[in-house]
């Protein structure tokens, strides 16, 4: 399978956010608000219900300061994703290597969507594999430079 | 006594149809042929609820659209549908021809030839003794009651196949009584042939009226026969040769079914016996191509049903049953007692006599009762040879009591088959899906994965279990997805991701649920519109509470195994009655 997902077409300047929240919840929260703006996702209470529960099981804080929570839902048409800054480190994100996360990217797709969903997954964690592009990413002045960094690292 | 003469007027008044010709005019052909196979359908679906086999239904519905109450399809009409009725004998032929197989001439050959003269002959003789007797007690003329005697005891030893196979076929038999019955039922028209060839012969000489040419009288019986074996045989091959070289089914069946027409048609310009004709195309088929042969009967006896009602009912519609004299109904008492008699005491000797099984001994006479087609056809042979009174009282006696046969006929088959535990023994895998439900065949303890398993344990789940299906359950044991090879299989391109995903990340969707409740070729026909082999089982349409898994490849090989297995019961009980 390949993981050559264009993060430009899942993810809109827009649905960029800086986050002021102290915890793992609030932070979820204000993404899921922001992620169920995107056409893509036709029910935002679902989304925000499929987002806590997916929590329940196993954090998505996947280490090295970086969370990807994710859930597909029958009411998402297609691949989205929504990103948010933590200004301050969120401590009780529970991550796999216990450090403070400080960059979340939330995704949803479809329910029948589980390849798709896959790869998407799969590219993100391939390029947090750089420390440089995380290290530009928390240092993003503002939302858009946030967003150009990341997409830029795609071409 | 009074004396009565054969030349009574009463005794033609059930096969004069003027009074009913105006209530067919109104209904044209087609319409009465709908009307007949729907009625028919339906009859023999409301007898099959009561536990009486659907032929009893098909021809009932007839007795009552026709003559003697309805009046809807009267004798003419039946008259003119005989192509139709020929059409249906030689399919049955056809396909009962196709249980002869050479092997088991060579194994069961002189068994069944023993029964089958000890059974016929028998008949004949009782029949021919006690009809001729009570004849002769009531007209006191010596040679008409000889004569009648004769005619009707070799009428009466031809058993009709189509109701009794109808009767093998809907309750699945097998084993070695129903074999004997297909040999006995196949083989023995050709017997009622050759004794009516001797008997008419015989019967002409005691009503002064023989042919002149003895030599005829005598060959023809042969001539009908070994005609009938030959052209089955040149037609079969034939079929054979073209069957090797076309695959479609369709174009096969267009094939087959056009050799039984030119199989039953020659016959007619041959004066051979057709349905011996089609019997011998069936046989021929299936030696000389005994794979494929079994696609070439599969689609005949689908195409059938329809004509197998049609024939049924028009069977029945043909009986008239009012204004029969006394005596006739006396002689047919005498004839109904007398057939029985010859029947199961012959089958009863031939079977001890060739060292049969108990079975076949105790039963095999019970299931030889009905007649049909061939007794009714030889009666109406017999009415045009000798006509006046003698060929009147044939036809009256025989379809008077081809009724009362066919309507007894077929339960006893049901009772012969039933006592020598043959039902249900030859059971197709589609006979045991339309059976089943969901709940017989699933899998009620697969493995299963619950949604937080992180996939390095889903990987060891697969590495110690033989499943290529795992459903994902949530807390409460509901079913969320479905983990397949497909599912594990995108994990190794990306195993970045092993150390933080999930089964719920992974699962996919279950596309299709059933329950336990749910017929099993609904649930085997939904897997294969989804071309999937796997089904999650619920407990209930608005549950998705997990309660098992149905695994169609695993299913199919289990009802395989259950179609050997009831087979090699019916053989087994059959070596155990032999030794």
């Amino acid at each position: 399978m390949s993981s050559d997902v264009q993060l430009s077409r899942v993810l809109a300047p827009e649905r960029v956010l800086v986050l002021h929240t102290t915890t793992k919840a609030e932070a979820l929260r204000a993404l899921a608000d922001c992620l169920a703006t995107a056409p893509e996702v036709g029910d935002r209470e679902a989304l925000c219900e499929g987002i806590f529960y997916r929590e329940q099981l196993m954090s998505t804080g996947i280490g090295m300061g970086i969370a990807v929570p994710h859930v597909r839902l029958a009411s998402v048409s297609g691949p989205v994703m929504a990103a948010g800054i933590c200004r301050t480190p969120i401590a009780d994100y529970e991550s796999l290597d216990g450090v403070p996360v400080r960059l979340i990217f939330m995704i949803a797709a479809g329910k029948f969507q589980h390849v798709e969903h896959l790869r998407l997954l799969s590219s993100l964690s391939l390029r947090f594999k750089s420390e440089k592009l995380r290290d530009a990413l928390i240092a993003a002045p503002d939302t858009l430079t946030f967003y150009h960094t990341l997409i830029r690292q795609e071409d | 006594m009074e004396t009565i003469s054969f030349g009574i007027t009463a005794m033609t008044r059930p096969l004069e149809t003027a009074a009913t010709a105006d209530v067919s005019v109104h209904l044209n052909l087609l319409l009465l042929l709908g009307i007949a196979i729907f009625s028919g359908t339906v009859g023999a679906r409301l007898f099959q609820k009561l536990h009486i086999p659907q032929v009893v239904g098909y021809i009932v519905i007839g007795l009552i659209l026709g003559g003697s109450v309805l009046k809807l399809i009267d004798i003419d009409l039946v008259m003119s549908l005989s192509p139709l009725n020929m059409f249906a004998l030689g399919i049955i032929g056809f396909t009962i021809g196709g249980e002869l197989k050479f092997d088991l001439f060579k194994r069961y050959g002189k068994q069944f030839v023993i029964i089958l003269i000890a059974e016929g002959v028998s008949t004949f003789l009782v029949v021919g003794a006690l009809t001729g007797l009570g004849a002769y007690l009531f007209t006191h003329d010596l040679n008409q009651s000889l004569a009648l005697g004769v005619m009707l005891g070799a009428i009466s030893s031809a058993t009709a196949p189509a109701a009794t196979v109808d009767v093998l076929w809907e309750y699945k038999t097998r084993g070695i009584l129903t074999r004997t019955i297909l040999a006995i039922v196949a083989l023995d028209d050709g017997l009622a042939l050759l004794l009516y060839g001797f008997a008419a012969s015989l019967a002409a000489v005691f009503l002064g009226s023989g042919h002149s040419n003895w030599a005829v009288n005598l060959l023809m019986p042969f001539w009908e026969i070994l005609g009938a074996v030959v052209l089955g045989v040149g037609i079969g091959a034939i079929l054979a040769f073209i069957a090797r070289r076309v695959q479609e089914s369709q174009k096969v069946l267009a094939f087959a079914l056009a050799s039984i027409l030119l199989g039953v048609g020659l016959s007619a310009v041959l004066h051979v016996e057709a349905i011996l004709t089609a019997m011998t195309i069936g046989t021929a088929i299936v030696n000389l191509l005994p794979r494929r042969s079994k696609e070439i009967f599969e689609i005949v006896a689908k195409f059938a049903p329809p004509i197998y009602v049609l024939f049924f009912v028009l069977v029945g519609a043909r009986l008239q049953i009012t204004s029969v004299p006394t005596w006739i109904i006396v002689l047919a008492v005498i004839y109904v007692f007398g057939r029985s008699l010859g029947k199961m005491s012959g089958s009863w000797f031939g079977a001890y006599i060739s060292k049969s099984p108990e079975t076949v001994r105790k039963y095999l006479g019970i299931c030889l009762f009905s007649q049909a087609g061939v007794a009714v056809g030889l009666s109406i042979l017999a009415s045009e040879r000798f006509g006046g009174s003698i060929g009147q009282t044939i036809i009256l006696i025989i379809t008077s009591t081809t009724f009362l046969v066919q309507i007894i006929g077929p339960p006893l088959v049901k009772l012969g088959v039933k006592k020598a535990r043959e039902v249900g023994m030859n059971i197709t895998e589609e006979d045991l899906v339309k059976s089943y439900r969901v709940s017989d065949v699933m899998d009620a303890e697969p493995a299963v994965i619950r949604e937080n398993t992180p996939i390095h344990e889903i990987i060891s789940v697969f590495g110690r279990t033989s499943g290529f299906y795992y459903p994902v359950l949530d807390r409460n044991d509901n079913v969320t997805g479905a983990i397949t090879v497909d599912s594990i299989r995108n994990t190794f391109a990306n195993q970045e991701l092993n150390d933080w995903l999930v089964a719920l990340d992974i699962a996919e969707p279950v596309v299709a649920k059933v329950t336990p409740q749910t017929p099993l070729s609904e649930a085997l026909e939904t897997a294969g519109r989804l071309d999937t082999e796997h089904l999650a089982v619920v407990s209930s349409n608005d549950e998705d509470k997990f309660v098992g898994v149905l695994n169609c490849r695993a299913v199919r090989r289990q009802l395989s195994a259950e179609v050997l297995s009831r087979q090699q019961l019916a053989d087994n009980i059959h070596s155990a009655q032999l030794a």
